[in-house]
């Protein structure tokens, strides 16, 4: 019967696109589809984001989580054990690469929407990329579960999906796969430093530390460093980023923090020669959160803090540095 | 009058208010003739109802489907 | 329910294998009723309650209408239950909570019905036949808007599996879906973006959303449409084209014969015509007054509000215009035919684009704004024009438009459908296969909105 020809061929046809799910499905290489009970030594690079709250629902129950450290990658500089100096609670890092504002307070949003969760302290860290971005981000690096983001399941699947198949992901897993060697170009893609985080506050083990303290200067003379540091850079301030999208955001974050009572903090650490966070936005900052609640260690002032001594890469500051933030935000004030 | 007659009658009027140098036949209808659209349309039913005093009612408008029926109208209607 | 999801992919499997089980026509049309019943209630039971209120009224109205046709009562009975269906549709407009989907496409269709048996045409006597008239899922959501004397004859047929058919129907369905995820989809978040926020764009960002929107708008609700039409040629029926390349057209008036076509011929049947004729004796002012309200009506179509009123106003003028100044342009058509064709082309799509803002923004304040923004200055970096979209995305996202209009123009040349069903099947399957590995790899999977699906 014809029917069944058709049938036959349309399964014929689908049957290749099957067969790369089944695979994909098998090897969950971003660890989106089941669950796990250890998600940081992983192989492949995943969303932040998606761990974070997967560790978050894993442990709440026992950690009773009630104070966030949230924001971009810049989190890594600040050490939960070190925040538990200012505050008192049960602290965790939820965060993701790149974060924007707008993915940020989705985040926020989702923990806020969990039942008898409190915020009882909460260290938003993040510089002008972070403050410039009003809408989420799209892509596997930012996702996060459908939970989070109210982004349907599908798109949720697909959006893993299609990173793992893109030529530029899959040549490089397959070759880690094969060859089990990791080689610079895998950089962002492959996991190469073990063991990322901490199991129960999700704070990151800091790779850099233990080498600077074995290099010494040597640490900042690679060819990557010496580059960056080579540039010229004169003191510049950004242009400001806080317009309609990104003020909603905060409005968002300000409601959701008087709604607990939340301690709220926001560190701004130091650029590397990007340059500062423009004045008027920080005012507005301290305008809607409070004047002390907001430090700028991009600014001015700080200027000493742009040397690369601070720096474990042009993106990130040390953990020397996120410590004098903790202390400025929390000192009291007569 | 015949229905002949009627034709070429149209056949002036339609070159008239169309500007085309158009021959019609029985069968032809608006996507056959350039310029025959829903907006001439109406022109053309103006034109024919003052040359022959005769009104067209609204379901005769709408219904029209092509020129032979169209003569076959305007023949009862000046009978 | 969306098109593109599991839910309505898998439902849709499971109706096609029980539809051609037993090609019988009760048994048809009872799954087609059911199936249609699911995915209008699928999201909210508000939806079906609404479309089968309408759909009861209007099957009882049209069957006293036409047993008074002849009676002094008919005319009122008309207007009385065209007055009703559109007291409906704008209280629904306004109502909080859900409004009912769909409810723009299926209101339609019942006008047009009753105007339809005002004219002596017979009306249908079946209920269950008129049900699915009305409610046929492929078209429930965003059209195309049908006619009774279209549908209702196919659906009084049982549908035998035709293998021909059903496999173009997939190949449309197809076209559709990489329409929609390869450029609708994809383009949408960046457009999204600057008309959220225009106060704060650049001005060469205004200029960009604008010119890109009516790709966008069309790529989504033709994309829609192809996909209704595939669907519907795999079930056997054949429904009206929406889109017929539009964006070829050299004036408006030819725009709104290539444009959302079901709904353009709708109101040139149901409200021009009758309008003009009755002002015929008026003449050419009888039919620019004619025009102007009917493209008003094609606006508030869209929306309640003065920004969608001023949206069909717009169109309205320049068809005005165009007619008016029919003369000149032909003088300058034979003056200059090398340089006429091409002029006219980027005139008609510019003039749309900014049409169009008053549909996007629907507030005319913002549009004025962009208009008095559009050209302040070139002053913006590549970085800004990217509108959060990668490089790699961006060539994408050019490739795949260059190639929806080079299918279009090969389809209506050179009947590209027919040439690669003809085609040996090594070459068939391999354009199968790679058409699927591009969607598969290349589209934007999980952005959900049919623009056309708030109508």
């Amino acid at each position: 019967m014809k029917i069944l020809a058709f049938y036959l061929k349309t399964i014929l046809l689908a049957l290749p696109f099957a067969l790369v799910i089944a695979f994909y499905v098998w090897v969950d290489p971003f660890m989106v589809i089941r669950n796990y009970n250890d998600y940081d030594s992983p192989i492949v690079m995943q969303s932040e984001g998606t761990v974070g709250w997967k560790k978050y629902k894993m442990f709440r129950h026992i950690r009773h989580y009630d104070s966030f450290i949230m924001g971009s990658s810049c989190t890594k500089a600040f050490n939960t054990a070190d925040w538990l100096q200012y505050i008192n609670g049960s602290p965790f890092r939820f965060f993701g690469n790149a974060e924007g504002l707008a993915d940020m307070c989705l985040k926020l949003e989702a923990l806020d929407r969990q039942p008898g969760q409190k915020i009882r302290n909460l260290l938003i860290v993040g510089e002008v990329d972070f403050l410039s971005r009003g809408l989420p981000q799209k892509g596997a690096t930012y996702s996060v579960p459908p939970e989070v983001s109210g982004q349907s399941w599908i798109a949720y699947q697909t959006t893993h999906l299609q990173a793992f198949f893109a030529l530029k992901f899959l040549k490089k897993y397959l070759r880690y796969r094969f060859t089990h060697r990791y080689t610079d170009d895998m950089n962002g893609v492959i996991n190469n430093h073990g063991r990322m985080r901490t199991r129960f506050t999700n704070d990151a083990i800091p790779y850099a530390e233990p080498l600077i303290h074995k290099q010494g200067e040597r640490f900042w003379q690679t060819p990557e460093w010496l580059s960056a540091r080579a540039e010229n850079y004169v003191f510049t301030e950004q242009k400001p980023v806080i317009f309609h999208a990104q003020l909603a955001c905060l409005l968002r974050i300000k409601r959701i923090c008087d709604k607990h009572h939340t301690n709220l903090k926001i560190a701004i650490g130091p650029a590397y020669k990007t340059g500062a966070v423009n004045h008027t936005d920080i005012e507005l900052l301290k305008k809607i959160f409070g004047q002390y609640n907001v430090v700028d260690y991009s600014d001015r002032a700080h200027i000493a803090f742009t040397d690369y001594h601070y720096f474990s890469d042009p993106a990130h500051y040390r953990n020397s540095v996120g410590r004098l933030i903790l202390h400025d935000l929390y000192r009291a004030h007569i | 009058m015949t229905k002949e007659e009627i034709l070429q009658q149209l056949n002036d009027i339609f070159r008239r208010v169309l500007n085309n140098k158009l021959t019609l036949t029985y069968d032809m209808s608006a996507k056959d003739v350039d310029g025959w659209d829903s907006m001439t349309n109406l022109m053309l039913i103006g034109e024919i109802e003052k040359h022959y005093d005769i009104h067209f009612k609204m379901r005769e408008i709408v219904k029209l489907a092509n020129v032979g029926e169209l003569c076959d109208t305007i023949l009862k209607k000046i009978a | 329910m969306e098109f593109v999801s599991l839910p309505f992919a898998a439902g849709l499997v499971v109706v096609f294998v029980l539809y051609y089980l037993f090609p019988n026509r009760r048994w048809q049309r009872a799954l087609l009723l059911m199936a249609s019943a699911a995915f209008i209630g699928y999201n909210s039971l508000v939806h079906l309650a609404f479309a089968v209120g309408i759909t009861l009224f209007s099957f009882y109205a049209g069957r006293l209408l036409a047993r008074k046709i002849n009676r002094r009562s008919a005319p009122f009975i008309l207007w009385g239950s065209i007055a009703l269906l559109i007291a409906v549709w704008i209280a629904a407009r306004y109502a909080v909570g859900v409004f009912p989907l769909g409810i723009s496409f299926y209101t339609f269709q019942a006008l047009a019905y009753l105007i339809e048996i005002y004219w002596e045409e017979e009306p249908e006597n079946s209920l269950p036949d008129f049900a699915l008239y009305m409610l046929l899922f492929m078209k429930f959501l965003s059209g195309p808007i049908e006619r009774a004397d279209q549908l209702l004859p196919q659906i009084k047929k049982a549908r035998m599996f035709n293998y021909e058919q059903t496999v173009r129907g997939l190949m449309t369905l197809a076209g559709g879906a990489f329409m929609k995820l390869m450029i609708a989809d994809r383009i949408a978040p960046s457009l999204d973006g600057v008309f959220v926020d225009v106060h704060n764009a650049t001005s060469m960002q205004l200029l960009q959303v604008t010119m890109l929107y009516p790709i966008q708008l069309y790529a989504d609700f033709a994309g829609y449409t192809l996909m209704a039409i595939g669907i519907g040629q795999m079930f056997g029926f054949r429904l009206s084209p929406n889109f017929n390349r539009p964006f070829t057209s050299q004036s408006t008036t030819e725009l709104w014969r290539r444009w959302h076509m079901s709904l353009s011929f709708w109101v040139r049947d149901y409200v021009f015509t009758p309008l003009s004729a009755s002002l015929r004796q008026h003449g050419v002012w009888g039919i620019r007054l004619s025009l102007l309200v009917t493209f008003i009506v094609i606006g508030v179509w869209h929306g309640a509000g003065i920004a969608f009123a001023a949206y069909g106003l717009f169109q309205g003028l320049l068809v005005v215009f165009e007619q008016a100044t029919a003369r000149q342009h032909e003088w300058f058509q034979k003056k200059a035919p090398k340089i006429y064709a091409p002029l006219m082309t980027i005139r008609t799509y510019v003039l749309f684009a900014l049409s169009l803002l008053f549909f996007r923004l629907e507030n005319t304040r913002e549009v004025f704004y962009v208009y008095s923004h559009l050209f302040d200055g070139f002053t913006t970096g590549i970085k800004e024009l990217k509108l959060g979209l990668t490089d790699f995305y961006w060539i994408v996202f050019g490739i795949a438009v260059v190639l929806m209009f080079a299918a279009e123009w090969a389809e209506s040349q050179h009947s590209l459908i027919d040439r690669l069903r003809r085609a040996n099947p090594l070459v068939r399957w391999a354009a199968y296969f790679v058409f699927a590995t591009i969607l598969f790899a290349f589209g934007a999977f999980g952005v959900e909105n049919f623009i056309y699906t708030q109508f």
